[in-house]
């Protein structure tokens, strides 16, 4: 038996006998190795490890939560006193239950062979490989950060109602950040990443050629012009346009607090038949995968939005109960969070055109490579500016953007997707593809 | 402890410096009646960095004894050494300085725990139902108190031998207004290094829930500010925001180095005449004690007031011991670090633009056609200064008249441009940024303000 589980039942014993009516504790050990790029070099290798417990306890129907990071005893006996501290001064709420346990389906490919023994040696190997891929593409490329890191761990869950789950899994992961400089002239930043979880899976070079490719396309921006017309989403400027708010949409935590636009919308259309979404714990090298939630439970895979209507909301314990149904497995966070409902891996079912026909079949139009600016995941609205865009003339990419803004409303734009690409991009959790909207307001500079 | 540290550092092969830092955390979040987060979080443990053979190796232990912390020594010693034939350009030496000694104390610890858990929850629970309450168009309601308190002990192998202890606070109110399938989003929020007397001294959670409450239900009828180059007067929290996102950042030493949009600019005029940009570590200006206080950073340097802009002339930049070694310049006490187990970067700590001498009515009287523009929403800004940030409120300004509240604003442009459009400050002062965090691979704690300010910039709307 993994020495996790029984530090929580320690725990969860521990707490009931301090006055808890029920309690949860979960328990994570982590070893951690990265080495950080800076200014182009390598800056700072990193090697250490860390224990953490989250302990939650209901007392009279009230919520009380402590997180400690050492698995002393001092570090247990006050995790219980703060979490049946709070408690006692929480109010009660009828909804605050712990769930009873569902069976755990293992998950293959979590820990990779040798996670253990993964060194600071393969972090600096992996990290240069990537600087000098960047540099090597083009001497203005400038990398302001980087990093190769590899994690592997444990976690654990026991709950007074039965709850009893552990597995052991590895993630790496590799970013790179910075510019391209010419002169005077400074192109917008790029960051390009990719995580899996075994290091073989990773491709740092590929990584840094995305990386380089973008910074030095973006020099020479020039400030775009005002129109309405049809722009092209690349998949991080579409994850944080259309698919942040859907994701905060489908929890049904937003639903039952009415901040939420699929309220009342379940087997109701709410985008272009285009569009699918899938949540996926079970899905291969992703960030979020996992065969247990917050809360222990196996999380369903669920369709989201199927060719355009919505299919599903995410639920925790506290929210199934609430509409009087069980959990479907999606309480989120870490042995520091108290669990709250949240999405696990995105997978944005990829369409049948190409990018390159989609770009064709646009006479004058935008490319966003990146989003930054706002987005209202309640009502929707979204403004701000292009990153790395480029404006599409006749069919083909022209220049550089610079200064140029979108705004419209999330979920009109929705039903304004007249293609999803072939080509997807991993972003950890996060599979997106190409989308095509057909008319968004650009504002030139 | 410090005993222990101090050995465990002489007895260290080479540079070493360990820093001790014990946190406890508390977040009480209720939302629409529930209780999201009623929860204390202790973060306790020994950071070591050390530097070896021309560069950086780290490690941390959650074990403060004098075994686990030589074992987490020798750790980030081996990580330097097995890394440092990666490295092309070493680190010859850390820029000197007189590094702090002694006791080092911010923030109220001891005022803040005089109020019993009871206290501070009924005061979330009932603010945040006051909120929900205010008005029929509210739909839902968000109320979140939070504690950092920490305690640290920083000793390095070159002389820095500090104890630190800081408290800082936070009180932040939201509320979602809607109409049919329109939702609209107030936020208001409060950070102070201090107990509940300087929380609470400007906005009590009463004002905080009116407002919060007023601007969601008021933008529920408000029409789309109209896209196009403006002349606005900005709010402290938007010349904080700018003053933090759009220019702090190009000047912190690390992105200079990068090729951020500050580099080769070092004493040439970047904004207008009128404007002098600070980054402090103590609170030097305004009434109340600001969010990102710091009088000693993690390298153990003591934290003073640093000049970025002097009247429109960039006179420096943010730095660790290391940056400033490479601009052979005195380093500025920006190297924090946000938990034990986290690496010093530079960091800023509170960024502000001085005031001026002009009544913010004369602000507003001299616009004929163009913007006041209130609260932050999200943003971000590129290393070339270009910036996006969302407003809260948009109010037209007609003939030197306040007009009607727009939605949907936003609003963008190259910092150091927007600087050079400043053709009026206010005499007025708020820190206006300290319930939030700001984001470099780790959080910290950091202010900003300054006074209403006039310029140019990009609006952004439908």
């Amino acid at each position: 038996m993994s020495d996790l589980l029984t530090l929580c039942d320690r725990v969860v014993e521990a707490a009931l006998k301090a006055g808890a009516d029920e309690a949860e504790a979960m328990s994570v050990r982590v070893r951690d190795v990265n080495v950080e790029l800076q200014k182009n070099d390598l800056q700072m290798a990193r090697s250490m490890s860390g224990d953490g417990l989250g302990l939650r306890v209901f007392k009279e129907r009230s919520l009380g939560f402590a997180y400690v990071n050492s698995f002393d005893d001092d570090s247990i006996a006050e995790s219980v006193e703060r979490a049946v501290g709070m408690a006692t001064a929480a109010p009660s709420d009828e909804f605050n239950v712990l769930p009873d346990p569902t069976p755990i389906v293992p998950l293959d490919g979590m820990l990779a062979d040798g996670a253990d023994d993964f060194g600071v040696e393969s972090a600096v190997e992996q990290s240069l490989e990537m600087l000098r891929a960047a540099r090597g593409y083009d001497p203005r490329v400038t990398v302001d950060s980087g990093e190769f890191a590899g994690h592997a761990g444990e976690k654990a869950i026991v709950s007074s109602r039965g709850v009893r789950a552990s597995e052991r899994s590895s993630f790496y992961y590799c970013y790179i950040f910075g510019m391209a400089k010419e002169g005077e002239t400074v192109s917008s930043f790029d960051f390009q990443y990719d995580g899996a979880r075994s290091a073989a899976a990773l491709d740092p070079r590929s990584v840094a050629l995305r990386f380089a490719e973008n910074v030095v396309a973006s020099l020479g921006a020039v400030k775009g012009e005002s129109f309405r017309g049809p722009v092209i989403l690349a998949p991080k400027a579409a994850a944080e346009i259309l698919i942040d708010p859907i994701a905060s949409s489908v929890r049904a935590s937003a639903v039952q607090r009415e901040t939420s636009k699929f309220r009342g919308k379940l087997g109701h259309s709410v985008s272009s038949a285009a569009l699918s979404v899938t949540d996926d714990s079970t899905l291969k090298d992703g960030a979020s995968t996992s065969s247990f939630d917050r809360e222990g439970l196996r999380p369903e895979v669920l369709p989201l939005i199927e060719d355009g209507v919505l299919r599903n909301f995410l639920y925790d314990a506290y929210t199934a109960r609430k509409d009087e149904r069980s959990s479907n497995g999606h309480a989120g966070g870490g042995a520091s969070s108290v669990p709250l409902v949240s999405t696990t891996n995105i997978v944005v079912a990829n369409g049948d055109v190409s990018v390159d026909d989609m770009i064709a079949g646009i006479d004058r139009g935008v490319l966003a490579t990146r989003f930054s600016g706002n987005t209202d995941p309640v009502s929707g609205d979204f403004s701000g500016s292009v990153k790395g865009g480029r404006m599409i003339r006749g069919g083909k990419l022209a220049e550089p953007l610079c200064g140029t803004m979108i705004a419209g409303n999330t979920f009109e734009m929705l039903q304004s997707i007249t293609g999803v690409s072939r080509e997807s991009e991993r972003m950890f959790g996060t599979v997106v593809p190409y989308v095509a909207l057909e008319e968004i307001s650009v504002t030139g500079g | 402890m410090r005993e222990t540290l101090k050995a465990a550092v002489a007895n260290a092969p080479g540079w070493t410096e360990l820093r001790l830092h014990d946190r406890r955390a508390l977040q009480i979040a209720v939302r629409k009646g529930e209780v999201e987060s009623a929860a204390f979080r202790k973060n306790c443990g020994v950071g070591v960095r050390v530097l070896a053979h021309g560069t950086w190796g780290f490690s941390s232990t959650d074990r403060l004894t004098r075994e686990g912390i030589d074992a987490a020594i020798q750790e980030a010693t081996l990580a330097a050494e097995t890394s440092s034939a990666g490295r092309s350009e070493r680190i010859e030496g850390l820029a000197d300085c007189e590094l702090a000694v002694g006791d080092f104390k911010t923030g109220d610890a001891e005022e803040t725990a005089s109020h019993t858990t009871e206290e501070k929850t009924s005061l979330v629970v009932d603010t945040e139902r006051r909120t929900r309450e205010s008005h029929s168009s509210i739909r839902s309601a968000m109320c979140r108190y939070s504690e950092l308190v920490d305690e640290k002990w920083i000793v390095s192998s070159d002389g820095a031998d500090a104890h630190i202890e800081d408290a800082k606070l936070e009180f932040a109110v939201s509320a979602v207004a809607g109409e049919g399938d329109d939702m609209q989003v107030g936020f208001q929020g409060v950070g102070v290094t201090g107990g509940w007397p300087e929380l609470f001294a400007r906005w009590t959670p009463e004002r905080l829930s009116e407002h919060a409450s007023k601007v969601a239900v008021d933008l529920l009828n408000a029409p789309y500010a109209p896209g196009g180059s403006a002349t606005v007067v900005l709010n402290p929290e938007l010349v904080g925001l700018l003053a933090h996102e759009a220019i702090g950042h190009t000047v912190e030493a690390d992105f200079v180095l990068s090729g951020s949009a500050a580099a080769d600019r070092m004493g040439k005029q970047v904004a207008s005449e009128l404007v002098t940009l600070v980054d402090s570590g103590p609170a030097v200006i305004g009434a109340e004690s600001a969010g990102g206080v710091l009088l000693v950073d993690d390298e153990g340097v003591p934290a003073g007031r640093t000049v970025v802009i002097e009247n429109g002339v960039l006179r420096s930049y943010l730095h660790d011991r290391e940056t400033a070694a490479h601009f052979g310049v005195e380093p500025t006490g920006n190297a924090r670090a946000w938990q034990y187990d986290d690496q010093p970067l530079i960091r800023m700590r509170n960024t502000y633009l001085e005031p001026g001498d002009s009544p913010y009515e004369e602000l507003i009287a001299s616009v004929d056609d163009g913007f006041l523009l209130k609260g932050a929403g999200s943003g971000q800004a590129d290393a070339n200064a270009e910036f996006m940030f969302g407003v809260q409120e948009a109010y037209e300004i007609k003939k030197g008249k306040m007009g009607r509240l727009l939605r949907g604003a936003t609003i963008s442009g190259d910092a150091f441009e927007v600087l050079k459009s400043v053709d009026a400050l206010s005499s007025d002062f708020e820190w206006a940024i300290g319930n939030g965090y700001c984001g470099k691979g780790q959080a910290a704690k950091v202010d900003g303000g300054g006074p209403y300010v006039r310029c140019k910039l990009l609006v952004g709307g439908r």
